[in-house]
């Protein structure tokens, strides 16, 4: 579905080039909702912008259902953006028009003729839920019904792809879930390939299958969500795992008094099996779990555990193998 | 005079009241004709805008400048060979209307251009990553979404030329500020004068706050 190869892009600061991506490469299934994380400044803005080609690449491919976007002229690539619908942090709706005129933008352009706008307006608003909003106002809205017009205008056209810009970032947790809901809804309801850009890894967890970690203009890792997030190899990615919940500041543990502590990674038939007991009867030791939890991400369980062990050190290390055997990613946490 | 002739002076403001619209609407309109494509140009063409063209905008604001320095005075007499062209002759009301126009023109484009300018950057995009031509962008985006603003810029306008057209006496034209001129002042009868700057004080107020409701009843923010 879209393709990204090689992809560079330089910004000129004041003399100074500034490198937002740097060798990118990424490739996007029809049907996929694929994050893209980050933290503010990492490049993912100007990644997502490079595949409409509002951020024009300096070096790479873009390819949309093969088409190498950067081959299109200046009216192609005004085609090419009808069928990807965006959406936006700050919604970006037309003030001076109203619900139903917002949504009626992207089909004026496209000639639709008028009673044909009029059933397909209708339409969206009844997927985004906002039939009773038909004629307000944006500025009679709220953020989460603002986005709701969003996406409805950016669905207008039945777009083969919509990106997703930080679109929760300016929402509460409660409207950012029904919006979430709204955008597996429409992935699951019209086979829509969705690109997101965040820096929440509630979002990524809610809602992609698929995950690119970015870090200064890189993709440090990339993969099923299961698999990345179970197993996080890079600290940035390690550092969002932490947010999903699972973890306390290892100072604690410090002044706690604990010897060793071993931190467990485990996903898919991991945690379903009770490697933990069989461990404990196969060796001689004790484990005490302190910490942990197990999570669903993308109907595959990811969990997450922090474990103290005692016993003697030989055997603690043959404990450990054992697990990393079993496919359990350990983790000593050195106090 | 109102005292001697109150129907003469009656007649004589009821005529030069419309002498003023006539010359202020009309020069209004067609420094918007002019003033308005030139403001949209000078957004579109800034570092950044949607049709980029750096040399084009630096000309054009250039352009403008030059016609927002000259007093309005020495336009009128400046412009008379121009003026004589197209109307036919260089006094009278008519033939103000085009030093009028001349110089509200690059005021017009000013006003639109800092309107538009306000238009928020995050719509724009949006406008073009639905695939928006630079076209659909002006008429569609940019100035529905100014309208408000270019309202309260034109109103501005217009009160402008209300003064500027008192200066029309200088080439025979007519107008409220005339009476001004020539009965108040030359001849020495302030209370025609009186009147005459009450009239202009209610007919500013009277426009300002068209132009505020109007901008209001545009405003959707």
């Amino acid at each position: 579905m879209i393709e990204v190869k090689g992809l560079y892009k330089e910004f000129r600061d004041k003399g100074n080039i500034v490198k937002a991506l740097k060798n990118i490469n990424i490739t996007i299934e029809k049907g996929d909702i694929f994050g893209i994380i980050g933290l503010s400044g990492a490049g993912k803005s100007t990644l997502v912008r490079c595949i409409n080609r509002l951020e024009e690449p300096t070096k790479g491919k873009v390819l949309i259902k093969g088409q190498d976007v950067m081959d299109l002229n200046a009216s192609q690539l005004r085609e090419l953006r009808k069928k990807i619908g965006m959406i936006f942090q700050h919604f970006n709706l037309l003030n001076s028009r109203s619900v139903a005129e917002n949504i009626s933008y992207p089909l004026e352009i496209s000639k639709v003729p008028k009673e044909e706008r009029e059933k397909r307006i209708d339409e969206l608003l009844k997927l985004v839920e906002l039939e009773d909003k038909k004629n307000s106002y944006p500025s009679q809205l709220s953020g989460g019904q603002k986005q709701r017009v969003g996406i409805a205008r950016a669905l207008a056209n039945h777009p083969d792809v919509l990106l997703c810009d930080e679109a929760t970032s300016a929402l509460d947790p409660k409207t950012t879930q029904s919006i979430l809901k709204l955008l597996k809804k429409i992935n699951e309801k019209l086979g829509l390939t969705i690109v997101i850009i965040t820096h929440e890894m509630e979002v990524i967890k809610q809602i992609c299958n698929k995950v690119a970690v970015m870090e200064n203009g890189e993709i440090v890792e990339s993969g099923m969500v299961s698999k990345v997030f179970a197993h996080p190899k890079n600290e940035i990615t390690k550092n969002f795992v932490k947010n999903i919940g699972h973890d306390i500041p290892e100072e604690l543990f410090k002044e706690l008094g604990f010897k060793k502590l071993v931190r467990l990674n485990f996903e898919g038939s991991g945690a379903s099996n009770p490697i933990l007991s069989k461990m404990i009867k196969k060796y001689d030791i004790d484990a005490n779990i302190l910490f942990g939890g197990i999570d669903h991400l993308q109907n595959n369980l990811v969990g997450n555990l922090i474990v103290e062990l005692k016993g003697k050190e030989e055997e603690i290390e043959k404990a450990i193998c054992f697990l990393k055997e079993n496919e359990v990613e350990c983790e000593v946490i050195s106090l | 005079m109102i005292f001697e002739n109150p129907i003469g002076a009656l007649l004589l403001f009821l005529r030069e009241t419309g002498n003023t619209f006539y010359m202020v609407f009309v020069s209004t309109l067609i420094a918007i004709i002019i003033g308005m494509p030139i403001g949209i140009i000078l957004v579109i063409t800034e570092k950044g805008g949607i049709k980029e063209n750096l040399k084009l905008n630096k000309v054009l604001g250039t352009i403008v400048n030059i016609g927002r320095s000259f007093p309005f005075a020495i336009l009128i007499i400046a412009l008379m060979p121009f003026t004589r062209l197209i109307i036919g002759t260089s006094i009278g009301t008519t033939a103000t209307i085009v030093p009028l126009s001349i110089a509200a023109a690059p005021f017009v484009a000013r006003v639109i251009e800092s309107s538009i300018k306000e238009v928020d950057k995050g719509i724009i995009e949006a406008a073009i990553a639905m695939g928006s031509t630079p076209w659909e962008i002006i008429i569609k985006v940019l100035i529905p979404e100014a309208m408000s603003s270019i309202i309260l810029g034109i109103t501005l306008t217009i009160i402008n030329l209300i003064g500027y057209s008192a200066m029309a006496g200088l080439v025979g034209g007519g107008g409220l500020g005339n009476i001004a001129i020539q009965y108040g002042y030359y001849r020495y009868d302030f209370s025609l004068m009186i009147v005459t700057i009450i009239l202009l004080i209610i007919l500013v107020q009277l426009i300002q706050w068209i132009g505020n409701s109007i901008a209001k009843k545009m405003n959707k923010k």
